[in-house]
Order: C-alpha cells, then sequence, then structure tokens
C-alpha cells in the first residue's frame, strides 16, 4: 500500500468520525520521537517530558480540525510543542532543577559505533543542558528542527534579528562547552 | 542546510542529530495512556457541547444547583 504523505493523513483525520484516530495515530507514530526528545532537550526535564510530549499530542489531536495547511504539519506540531514547553519553563522559574545526570561518560574504550552515537548524544544533551534557556531554545529550533528564523521568532514573540544573534551565541557557546563539537 | 541562506554570518549550524538516536531515555509515548486522555477529554468536550443546546431555563437551572447557598440567601435578604 502507499505510504500516504502528512498532508494527506491530516485530511484524513479531519474527516475522521469520532472514535477513529488511525490517521492520526500514524502522525503521531511519525513525530512522537522529535516531540519526545524536544520537550527533554528544551526544558530540561527528562521527567516530564512523557507528560508534555503527550500534552502536545492531545492538543494536536484537538486542534487538528482548524490546521488550514498553510505550513507543513511538523513545523505546526512544532509550534505547539515549543509554545507547551516555553509555557512549562515559565511556570517552573524559581523552583528549577537540573535531573539529568550531566556528568560526561567516559568512552574511550568504546569502538561500537552505536555505543559512540549513544555517548555522544548524552553529550550532546549535557551540554546543552548547560546553556540558558534563551540560547538553547532557539539552538534547538534552528540546529534540530530545521525552523526557519521567521518561525523561531513567531514562536518566541522575539525580532527576527534577535533570534539570529542567540543562534549565533548559542551555537558559540555550544562550541565552547563541548570542546571538539559535533560541527557540520 | 539553511533555507533563509545566511547561515555562513551566523557561525557553522551544530549537529544535534544524535539526539534522535536510541538511547535509555523513551523514544515513544505510552499509546494507551494518550488515547484515555483524548478519550475522556472528548467525552468532557461533547458534554459541553450538549450543555450548549439545552434551553435556557435548563441551563438557569443546572447552573443554579452550583450557586444555591448564595441565591437562597439573597432571597432571603430581599424578602
Amino acid at each position: 500500500m502507499r505510504t500516504l504523505s502528512d498532508t494527506e493523513l491530516v485530511t484524513r483525520a479531519q474527516e475522521a468520525m469520532v472514535g477513529d484516530t488511525r490517521a492520526f495515530d500514524e502522525l503521531v507514530r511519525r513525530h512522537e520521537r522529535r516531540v519526545l526528545v524536544n520537550c527533554r532537550v528544551i526544558t530540561r526535564s527528562p521527567s516530564s517530558a512523557e507528560d508534555l510530549a503527550q500534552d502536545v499530542m492531545v492538543k494536536a489531536f484537538f486542534a487538528i480540525k482548524r490546521f488550514e495547511g498553510r505550513s507543513k504539519f511538523s513545523t505546526w506540531i512544532n509550534r505547539i510543542k515549543v509554545n507547551h514547553c516555553l509555557n512549562f519553563l515559565q511556570q517552573r522559574k524559581g523552583k528549577h532543577f537540573v535531573d539529568v545526570d550531566d556528568v560526561p561518560l567516559e568512552g574511550g574504550e568504546a569502538t561500537d559505533r552505536h555505543l559512540h552515537r549513544t555517548n555522544m548524544r548524552d553529550e550532546i544533551e549535557a551540554t546543552l543542558t548547560q546553556m540558558p534557556d534563551s540560547l538553547r531554545v532557539p539552538l534547538i529550533m534552528r540546529d534540530l528542527d530545521q525552523l526557519s528564523y521567521q518561525d523561531i521568532a513567531d514562536a518566541l514573540g522575539i525580532k527576527l534579528s534577535a533570534v539570529k544573534m542567540r543562534i549565533k551565541r548559542g551555537r558559540s557557546m555550544f562550541r565552547e562547552l563541548y570542546g571538539d563539537g559535533p560541527g557540520r | 542546510m539553511s533555507s533563509d541562506g545566511d547561515d555562513d554570518d551566523l557561525g557553522e549550524p551544530i549537529d544535534l542529530s544524535a539526539l534522535l538516536e536510541d538511547g535509555d531515555e523513551p523514544q515513544s509515548i505510552e499509546r494507551d495512556r494518550l488515547n484515555g486522555r483524548i478519550e475522556r477529554r472528548q467525552v468532557g468536550a461533547d458534554l459541553t457541547a450538549f450543555f450548549w443546546t439545552l434551553p435556557l431555563e435548563v441551563m438557569r437551572g443546572f447552573l443554579g444547583m452550583f450557586d444555591a447557598p448564595r441565591a437562597s440567601k439573597s432571597e432571603d435578604d430581599d424578602g
């Protein structure tokens, strides 16, 4: 059977009868990993990531009928996710605690590629954890989610020039903290 | 990579793709819980929609159930 595009799945989800969540389930399956990872690294709270990702999907489910398709579904759900994570950060201000293990792993003996990538993942996450929200969030939106600068400005409610400045400073800080960073 | 075309001025992008690799953290959300939350919220939305279809007097009577102590006191005061 032909694989449906996100756009086609959105149309099916919008036209689905109450209780028929098959099209939406497929959209969740395609995007859940990125949403979960984002919720974890944006909020720096692994223990809240699952709840936040669930919230994002529930919001998307009830808003999908109003989605007009002017952007890609991935961009749209990104916006919901970022707004939700920013609200979470806002509410948590003043009672922040770091709940990730930010001790770098020892990977010197590891030759297995998967293990190497896992170590890299943990190190990237630990590095991001050390960055302030104001630089970490735009950096993730740009370099992980590949959002346009304008989309980031809209989502964060700041000027385009401020977005670019924060991304520039964010990249610089990331490299400084990470050392021989994963640049490309 | 840039669709905006001016990443050069902002430093090289950081390759964060390793974050999407499998790790100890869950990479999928718990489907039963998600479906349960959607169903519960759907029931709530249906009840709300039904409520707004009721005649005004019935709606007032229903809302009055939650306002009974204050309403009766007010009547006493007036009387």
